[in-house]
């Protein structure tokens, strides 16, 4: 009975350790930061920069990040940080059904940033890339890769979070720059999902059904890896194109096996939403609803253009920032620097600017 | 004592843990929040647990949930009265639910292995009906949008009303009715059940049309809710469903089920991740604590039953002795 009793005790106590194991805080602001797709490189980028901000500023920064992309995961996740009593929510918004609760939330007098994925109903400024115009890029990119207007063949397309705005904005300015090209046909976008493995493996189903397929483009973080293992695989037959600068897409660019990726200056969508809460909490002021371009990278084996202002950097370089997020903080510090409270302050551009 | 004592012990242990380290987590709004997030999960949990119960597992709840709430939000699009839209909605899962008892019996096959089929589907159709965008109903001019989203006494939401209300219903027909019991013996033992007289592939079909009805109620309850459904929206509900079923209490081996330990288990997993954000715990760490406190709270639900078979045995052999 002794023995029982002993065991039951052990176990509160476990449980008691496992909940309580972390410290506590003594900074006075406290940020809730939410993201999707946990494990994904590119998100974890975001979140070193969103670190690093909290780090700069002085204040706490408390994470949480759910897998995939479902919305309701991630609703729940924001709400528990309020409860908690976090002053200001930094957090992607992977669909619509999130709006009226994250509204709630802002009416209810806790600011709150969109990074990276937004609905325009929320009442909330966005922190991320120009859509339209970065898929405008990557199109450009491939179609002068292939020979510019007079270029001929079929383009294949992959999606990995089909529905989500950001994502199909992105693959309206591929395909308006892939159509300045009358003997270019474009297939899909077509799912490709956002895991490594499936990723991959759509990619490769897509390839083998269209081996003729003079390019291949991505609109997600995993898309430029994939495909350059998929071309390395078949005597890099066609050109690849993507999005984002993480380790492993920089190296299949360095290897010959990818083209191009368009970063989207993950570090900026995660310290400027932070910058912006602490400014807001400080100052005791709202928010306005409108769009911050957190700017584009264009990478390719032969350039790194990072945009923001930011001098110009080798592929060498642009592989050792991708890795090491202490570095990347040293890198953008010129660019945090400039971002002094009135800058903060000042109203954003209509949210419409995003998908311009 | 209920058998549920176990896990209703591990949810009050884990609330006083976190709410004496972190006393916020204690606040009525932060408790009556956790009851709100467990509403739409917690649903298609009491559907399972009939499912469990006669030993069965339907895998397309997610996105039987996920079709009915686009198939009710289109409706309301297309002009259609909300309510009329919600009564449509929950007959539409129901049918989703029939298509699956259907294949399920006249091919004579477990569900686990036809809901995996189904499973992509339904996803794809409803894909397909949504264009891979989020549908988003006008809410003007209709109660129905007010009425689901209200909050009585200004904090408990109704749609976690409905959820308590079903949950009771559930555990009438569970427990009080012709049809509970067919499901615990058929899930018991089927052979036997059949020899009895019990129409086991009846009962069967009226289990899985059952967990369709109440995907399509939740899906519904959900578009009046948050306004609007998402393309990807239920993808990852079945783990978490088939979790708070088995942390409450119903075992894989069918024959029995407990409503209430399926609404408690859905619980635990809500405290469980609130609790992880209360001690702010870091997103990399997060996933490894999820995982260890459910098994350290339904290793406490073990020990307590354990502990209480024991001293049941003991108070036989006195008796007997």
């Amino acid at each position: 009975m002794t023995f029982r009793r002993t065991t039951s005790t052990a176990m509160l106590a476990a449980v008691a350790l496992a909940f309580a194991g972390s410290g506590a805080f003594a900074d006075d602001i406290t940020i809730g930061f939410v993201a999707h797709a946990q494990g994904d490189p590119f998100v974890q980028q975001i979140q070193d920069g969103a670190q690093a901000a909290a780090s700069d500023l002085g204040v706490k920064l408390v994470t949480a990040q759910q897998a995939g992309g479902a919305p309701e995961g991630q609703l729940k996740l924001v709400q528990n940080f309020v409860n908690s009593g976090a002053q200001g929510i930094a957090t992607s918004v992977p669909g619509e059904s999130m709006a009226k609760s994250l509204n709630d939330i802002v009416s209810g007098g806790v600011p709150l940033v969109q990074f990276n994925l937004l609905s325009k109903a929320v009442e909330a400024p966005y922190v991320g890339e120009k859509s339209v115009e970065s898929g405008r890029v990557l199109g450009r990119m491939v179609l002068e890769k292939l020979g510019g207007e007079s270029a001929k063949g079929t383009v294949v397309l992959g999606n990995c979070f089909p529905g989500f705005p950001v994502l199909e904005n992105r693959a309206k300015g591929v395909e308006e720059s892939l159509a300045k090209a009358s003997g270019i046909k474009v297939l899909g976008p077509f799912d490709v999902k956002v895991s490594a493995v499936d990723n991959y493996n759509h990619w490769e189903q897509l390839y083998s059904a269209n081996p003729d397929a003079v390019a291949l483009i991505g609109l997600c973080a995993p898309d430029v890896t994939s495909l350059g293992k998929l071309n390395a695989a078949h005597g890099d037959k066609f050109v690849a194109g993507g999005y984002d600068m993480t380790e492993l897409n920089l190296k299949a660019i360095k290897e010959g096996h990818a083209y191009v990726t368009i970063g989207q200056s993950a570090f900026v969508q995660g310290y400027l939403p932070v910058a912006l809460l602490v400014n807001a909490i400080k100052g005791g002021k709202k928010l306005a609803p409108g769009f911050y371009n957190a700017g584009s990278q264009i990478v390719t084996a032969d350039k790194v253009d990072m945009g923001n202002g930011l001098k110009p950097i080798s592929f060498d370089e642009a592989q050792k920032l991708a890795a090491d997020p202490k570095a990347t903080a040293e890198y953008y510090k010129p660019w945090t620097e400039t971002l002094t409270a009135q800058m903060l302050s000042s109203e954003p551009k209509p949210i419409s600017a995003e998908s311009e | 004592m209920p058998d549920e004592i176990g896990v209703i012990v591990a949810l009050l242990v884990m609330m006083a843990v976190i709410g004496i380290a972190r006393p916020r987590f204690l606040n009525p709004i932060n408790l009556l929040s956790l009851l709100g997030n467990t509403t739409f999960l917690g649903m298609l949990a009491l559907g399972m647990v009939f499912l469990l119960a006669i030993r069965e597992i339907d895998l397309s709840v997610g996105w039987m949930f996920n079709f009915s709430a686009v198939v009710v939000a289109l409706l309301m699009v297309a002009g259609l009265d909300p309510w009329l839209a919600a009564i449509a909605g929950v007959a539409f899962g129901g049918c989703l639910g029939l298509v699956n008892g259907l294949i399920a019996v006249t091919l004579r096959l477990p569900a686990i292995i036809v809901t995996l089929g189904t499973y992509s589907m339904f996803q794809g159709l409803s894909l397909v009906v949504n264009r891979g965008r989020a549908i988003v109903p006008s809410d003007d001019g209709s109660s129905f949008f007010w009425v689901i989203s209200y909050k009585l006494f200004g904090v408990l939401p109704v749609s976690a009303l409905v959820f308590l209300l079903l949950a009771v219903a559930m555990h009438i027909l569970l427990h009080r009715t012709r049809f509970g019991y067919r499901v615990q013996a058929v899930g018991s033992n089927p052979e036997a059940a059949a020899h009895a007289g019990i129409p086991t592939a009846l009962v069967r079909l009226q289990t899985l049309v059952l967990m369709g009805a109440i995907c399509g109620l939740s899906g519904t309850m959900y578009v009046g809710f948050r306004g609007a459904i998402d393309p990807n929206e239920g993808s990852d509900f079945v783990l978490v469903v088939i979790a708070a079923v088995i942390i409450g209490g119903t075992p894989l081996s069918g024959g029995h089920g407990t409503i209430i330990g399926a609404v408690i288990g859905m619980t635990i997993i809500q405290v469980i991740s609130s609790g992880l954000i209360f001690f702010g715990i870091d997103a990399t760490w997060s996933t490894f604590f999820t995982g260890a406190v459910t098994v350290l709270a339904v290793s406490l639900d073990r020990l307590i039953k354990y502990q209480r078979s024991r001293r049941a045995e003991k108070l036989r052999e006195t008796s007997h002795g």
